[in-house]
């Protein structure tokens, strides 16, 4: 079993992660006790600021940020996850089909299907282990979605993966 | 630039060579020699999937990329480059145990799978192994020859944890003899000089990440430049590639000559050194090729239980998945000659055009595949192989490779492919290609089986009316010409042959003037103007073109070259092109009777000149008192 503090480093004896139970995530699946399938309106949280801050989308902008509420007029808080064929996630910004989370080299934007060298930057692989979920890109050189510095980015294949790199799901409630 | 005598390069190579042998390091008996590694070459943008399997989850390195993986990230190499087919080995190797070595950090997954056509992929192996330092692995799979025929083996890599990074991953065998393994790659180029450099450049990158020294150590590069103007200084940055290398200049005698004559330099030049070569690759100056592939040639080949030939699948630079030949049947089972009776002067290339998406095709390519002939694009042979056949024989350009792999087979050999090589080149074809194509399958189909001219001279009258159809000069000149240089008997492979092709090559060339790139549209202009009035703009292939029907009558004629994309227009009915076309066919017919008439005599006067020609005393003396150079070495 991992020793696990709760600084910004998961580490164990040997200052790396050793989760063996990371898994994909390719079916519907449950969080927090709620059922989450194909479809479920969803919004993301960074790990450590659960409640705090969101993954928001701004469509008209095309960007990803990251936000302090769920509450008007954070509406781009909203994502609607598609499973696609094959096990992938597509992350549509309030359902729109023009708006997925897209991911390219070291960056998060807005935008419709695209290939990039036959990869498709809006097909997301969705992993959890016991330290929350963790997604990136089907994309040859992007690593983790990750926090850094109040911004969602992809790290480089290379880092080591900390707190930074996990991210919580909850089921979109909008907040009247 | 001092130039020196053949004989004097000759000792400077001897002396190369010495050097050279005493920094190889020879292979002991039960020494685990690696067979073969990870392609990681490719550069062209969309090929992943030739080299790794194209998933979601499945990482694709681009090439010289670290296989750093993520959590879960997969790497799975059942593919057409980093499959391990070993039905080569199984078939033409001594019987060899197999190992997987597996150089890792961090925690990974590892299976290694059996494909076969008809049956389930079946893991024969799993391991899951763990290290935070640089770690290796090692997996026993048994012997070689237990495999099933027409098997394909590959591995899959699941990464278990954050940072993990597979550092290599290699086929291995213990060595079942000792060999010295010393194995020299010989180039010839004339205007590509640049080509080579760049692809012992490559060689070099390669290198640098460590997994083929010792194949490196044991091989030298062997150029023969016959470029005008290169002198030492062109190649004086080869020191820095840290290849073995010896670059010489001489005449330039055709790829086929140029051949011959590197390959005799290096038959006097290991006799006067004294040391053993055990395999000599030929290879051409405009090829593409990983040194993976060039190492799972020397892997191939360290413990051969045979001569055979081995050549390689060769892919379309300009489409990259499209296999243009895997070797090749001469003059028979064409479309015009399908049958076993070698009657035609054209080839079979095998597996011709297939296109290769993912695991297209792997099946097939698992199996053994022989073919009658291989190309000098690459070509691996035992060096002892050439003093038993002989040189190629003095064939400028075209065919050289095939009547070598005619003569070989006569004596007893075989020819195979080798699924774990692949390279890319140009098909290219012209006027002057065309000469020497039919002039010396001609020559190859006498020699080899064709006693009697009924289908060759049916050939020829096949091209004469197509070209006539369209009046076109240049085409029915490719095939005067042909014929009347095989029925004079005194200008092909000959002592001064290598002129004659020169001066040919030039005219040739001259007839390509005619060719420019003209838009469709003018084009459509033509041929609907024809059109209005009743007529035709007939359009064709600049070679090979059906005979035009009578009706309606042609207006006007546009040749098409898909080679250069270029195309000709000409109007067919013009008094002073009839006229030219005129004397050209006089010349044709009566040529083309002389053929028929005297085509025993024909046989007989080239079934000599080839065993001359293809003796290191016809070569020894074309060499002589021409200029030769040691460029670099």
């Amino acid at each position: 079993m991992v020793e696990r503090d709760m600084s910004d480093t998961l580490i164990d004896s040997h200052r790396m992660i050793r989760f063996d139970d990371l898994e994909r995530v390719t079916a519907a699946f449950s969080c927090d006790g709620k059922w989450i399938a194909n479809g479920a309106r969803v919004s993301f949280s960074p790990q450590e600021h659960v409640g705090h801050l969101y993954l928001d989308g701004n469509v008209h902008a095309s960007t990803v940020h990251l936000v302090p509420s769920r509450q008007a007029p954070f509406t781009g808080t909203n994502w609607q996850i598609r499973l696609n064929e094959g096990g992938t996630w597509s992350l549509l910004n309030q359902g729109q089909e023009a708006r997925m989370l897209a991911g390219s080299g070291h960056f998060v934007s807005l935008g419709k299907a695209t290939l990039i060298d036959s990869f498709d930057t809006t097909r997301w692989l969705l992993y959890r282990d016991l330290g929350g979920f963790r997604l990136r890109p089907c994309m040859r050189d992007s690593g983790w979605l990750a926090l850094r510095d109040g911004q969602a980015v992809l790290t480089g294949r290379d880092e080591p993966v900390t707190r930074t790199h996990y991210w919580t799901i909850t089921p979109f409630e909008p907040v009247v | 630039m001092t130039t020196t005598a053949f004989s004097q390069t000759v000792e400077a190579l001897a002396g190369a060579l010495g050097l050279w042998a005493r920094q190889t390091r020879p292979i002991a008996k039960g020494e685990m020699v690696r067979i073969q590694g990870i392609d990681l070459s490719n550069r062209i943008m969309g090929l992943d999937d030739l080299f790794f399997v194209d998933e979601p989850d499945h990482f694709r390195p681009r090439h010289g990329q670290t296989l750093r993986l993520l959590n879960q990230e997969i790497l799975n190499t059942g593919t057409l480059r980093n499959s391990f087919f070993p039905q080569v080995l199984s078939s033409h190797g001594q019987d060899m145990n197999l190992w997987l070595k597996l150089r890792f950090r961090g925690r990974f997954q590892i299976i290694v799978y059996q494909s076969r056509l008809g049956h389930a992929d079946m893991p024969l192996a799993e391991r899951v192994v763990s290290s935070d330092e640089p770690a290796t692995e090692l997996i026993e799979l048994g012997p070689i020859e237990a495999l099933p025929r027409g098997a394909r083996l590959f591995w899959v890599a699941r990464a278990l944890s954050d940072g993990c990074e597979v550092l290599d991953v290699t086929w291995e065998v213990p060595a079942p003899t000792a060999t010295e393994g010393r194995m020299v790659v010989t180039m010839r180029t004339f205007g590509r000089t640049r080509d080579v450099q760049l692809l012992l450049q490559r060689f070099q990158e390669s290198a640098h990440r460590g997994a083929h020294g010792h194949m490196l150590a044991n091989t030298l590069f062997l150029i023969y430049d016959s470029s005008p103007d290169v002198s030492p200084a062109t190649y004086a940055d080869l020191a820095d590639t840290g290849l073995n290398t010896f670059v010489l200049s001489g005449p330039n005698m055709g790829g086929g000559g140029n051949m011959s004559l590197e390959l005799l330099a290096l038959q006097k030049a290991v006799e006067a050194s004294g040391i053993t070569v055990n395999e000599v690759v030929l290879a051409d100056d405009d090829l593409q090729i990983s040194l993976e592939s060039l190492s799972r040639n020397w892997g191939s080949t360290l413990f051969r239980r045979d001569n055979a030939f081995h050549t390689l699948p060769v892919f379309m630079k300009s489409e990259p998945r499209r296999l243009w030949e895997d070797g090749g049947f001469w003059g028979r089972f064409t479309k015009e000659s399908p049958r076993g009776q070698r009657t035609g002067v054209g080839p079979r290339l095998l597996r011709h055009h297939r296109d290769f998406r993912g695991l297209d095709h792997l099946d097939d390519m698992a199996k053994l595949h022989h073919a009658e002939y291989g190309t000098f694009i690459l070509l691996s042979m035992p060096f002892g192989r050439i003093a038993e056949i002989g040189l190629p024989i003095a064939f400028f350009l075209r065919g050289d490779d095939i009547e070598y792999s005619l003569r070989h087979a006569m004596r007893g050999g075989i020819t195979l492919s080798n699924p774990n090589m692949a390279a890319w080149h140009e098909p290219a074809h012209s006027y002057a290609q065309e000469y020497m194509s039919i002039a010396h399958g001609i020559i190859i189909n006498m020699a080899y089986g064709q006693d009697k001219p009924d289908e060759l001279a049916a050939f020829f009258h096949s091209r004469a009316l197509g070209h006539l159809s369209v009046s076109d000069v240049a085409g029915l000149t490719v095939y005067a010409e042909a014929l009347a240089d095989l029925v004079a008997m005194d200008r092909l492979m000959e002592p001064g042959f290598a002129d004659h092709y020169i001066a040919m090559i030039t005219r040739f060339k001259s007839f390509e003037s005619a060719f420019t790139v003209i838009p469709d549209e003018v084009i459509d202009t033509m041929r609907d103007a024809s059109q209005r009035e009743g007529k035709l703009t007939a359009q064709a292939r600049f070679l090979y073109m059906p005979t035009q029907p009578d009706e309606p009558p042609i207006d006007g004629v546009v040749l098409w070259n898909p080679h250069t994309e270029r195309r000709s227009i000409y109007n067919p009915n013009d008094a002073e092109r009839i006229a030219a076309l005129s004397i050209v066919a006089a010349r044709f017919f009566v040529s083309l009777s002389a053929f028929t008439q005297g085509y025993d005599d024909l046989r007989a006067h080239y079934a000599k000149r080839m065993a001359v020609t293809s003796t290191p005393a016809f070569w020894s003396e074309v060499a002589q008192s021409r200029p030769f150079a040691v460029l670099h070495g």
